[in-house]
């Protein structure tokens, strides 16, 4: 008998705890988490440091042995060194083209920026916190950017010193987006950029006829109601064509992954 | 009681790690659900009393939700839920003591949580919250972090049976 009371209040206990923190999705829940992010946020930037240079570190150590590799590979195909040269240069001028034309449609007037560090970041759910807020000026549905001007998300969530933004990844996520083609072509292919969730992005709309290939950038298009045009948003990775389908989808790799995530700008007028 | 103690400080700097070292070593998207490793780590090795089970179920569930999860109660549903399906399958099945024994365990109960928390967020933001939803994760998605979880646990179980092995020998 004593046994089955002590389940009942260890059950009434568990009970009342989840209903207590139910209930303060209600009530100031926010705020709960806020306090705990701002206890944390010395660990966190400690980890956030440490995570960035290992990183940095690691990718170091890849790219050095590709680039052994490269030369290696050149050694032994001494003839064919000249082509390689040329295809290498080929690369280079189409990068830079796009570049130059990316950098061109990003040059806007009147943009003001609030410059912001990134508290903790959850890719999983697609979703960062920065550590500026009400206090500091910032409001919901302002966008966020990379200092490359790649598009990384929007404010959904505003607390007094800190903000939640939602990525440009989540599912909820509605982007009218451009191509950046490689050559030049009479008609813009414009289509819509969708959050998928995972940090992963579909462009959709795409008329069939036209010819998307994997490479090329997808920028804000200036029928964005609610984003500045040019804003860099990701790279095609795959095009998935289906003749039985109206429309062609592509998967496209959000630019804010391959940057620097701790620095970013909050948008505050344009 | 010490021991408890350690494992809460255990989780909380399980969390910290989550969301800000290991935010930085994605594997094709998907985050290490770090929390959720440690909590099993030491529900599948350690042995714990019941009340410390859900006392330490309790504190990883508010800890999932202050770092990983929108609102609150989520996490905590979820992983009293999964303890409790735990602590009955244990009556059917004997706990392993095997490295492979212990990441079936880990996987099961990982597939479980994943599986759990997406029906229980539609159904909590269509009664308590709206903010309570989450997004959809893929088969594909839940298989890479499947892998990448249990490829993290299957090192932690190695290392803590290699370093019993050497201390308690």
């Amino acid at each position: 008998m004593r046994l089955k009371f002590a389940a009942w209040k260890k059950l009434v206990i568990i009970l009342g705890l989840v209903s207590g923190l139910l209930f303060l999705n209600q009530w100031g829940g926010e705020k709960v988490k806020e306090e705990f992010f701002f206890i944390s946020s010395p660990f966190l930037n400690l980890g956030n440091r440490g995570g960035n240079c290992l990183s940095q570190e690691i990718s170091s150590i890849f790219t050095s042995q590709e680039s052994l590799e490269r030369e290696n590979k050149e050694l032994r195909q001494g003839l064919s060194q000249l082509l390689y040269l040329e295809a290498s240069n080929q690369q280079l001028r189409e990068e830079n083209w796009l570049l130059e034309k990316a950098l061109l449609l990003q040059e806007k007037e009147g943009l003001v920026n609030q410059p912001v560090q990134v508290i903790t970041r959850n890719f999983a759910q697609d979703w960062i916190l920065i550590n500026k807020g009400e206090k500091e000026g910032i409001s919901l549905d302002q966008l966020v950017i990379t200092s490359e001007k790649a598009l990384v998300g929007k404010i959904v969530s505003l607390y007094a010193h800190s903000a939640k933004v939602k990525l440009i990844s989540d599912p909820g996520s509605i982007v009218e987006a451009e191509v950046l083609q490689k050559e030049e072509k009479e008609n813009s292919i414009r289509g819509l950029i969708k959050g998928e969730g995972g940090t992963i992005l579909s462009l959709e709309l795409i008329p069939l006829e036209s010819s998307l290939e994997a490479g090329e950038v997808v920028i804000v298009s200036n029928l964005s109601p609610d984003c500045p045009a040019g804003f860099l948003i990701g790279e095609i990775q795959k095009v998935k064509k289906d003749n039985t389908q109206p429309f062609q989808k592509a998967e496209v790799v959000p630019f804010f992954l391959q940057q620097n995530l701790d620095s970013l700008f909050v948008i505050t007028q344009f | 009681m010490k021991k408890l103690i350690f494992a809460f400080f255990i989780l909380y700097l399980a969390a910290i790690l989550e969301s800000s070292f290991w935010s930085y070593f994605l594997f094709q998207g998907r985050g290490l659900g770090l929390i959720l490793i440690t909590f099993l780590s030491f529900l599948l090795l350690g042995h714990w009393p019941t009340s410390q089970q859900w006392a330490l179920g309790i504190w990883t569930g508010f800890l999932l939700d202050v770092f990983c999860y929108p609102g609150f109660g989520l996490g905590l549903l979820t992983i009293l839920i999964l303890l409790g399906i735990y602590q009955i399958s244990r009556r059917w099945l004997r706990k392993s003591k095997k490295i492979p024994g212990i990441i079936i365990w880990f996987l099961a109960l990982n597939l479980l949580f994943y599986l759990t928390i997406g029906p229980l967020s539609f159904l909590l933001a269509n009664f308590i919250h709206p903010s309570l939803k989450l997004s959809f994760i893929s088969l594909e998605g839940l298989g890479l972090q499947l892998f990448y979880n249990g490829l993290m646990a299957g090192l932690v179980f190695f290392f803590y049976q290699q370093g019993r092995k050497i201390f308690f020998r």
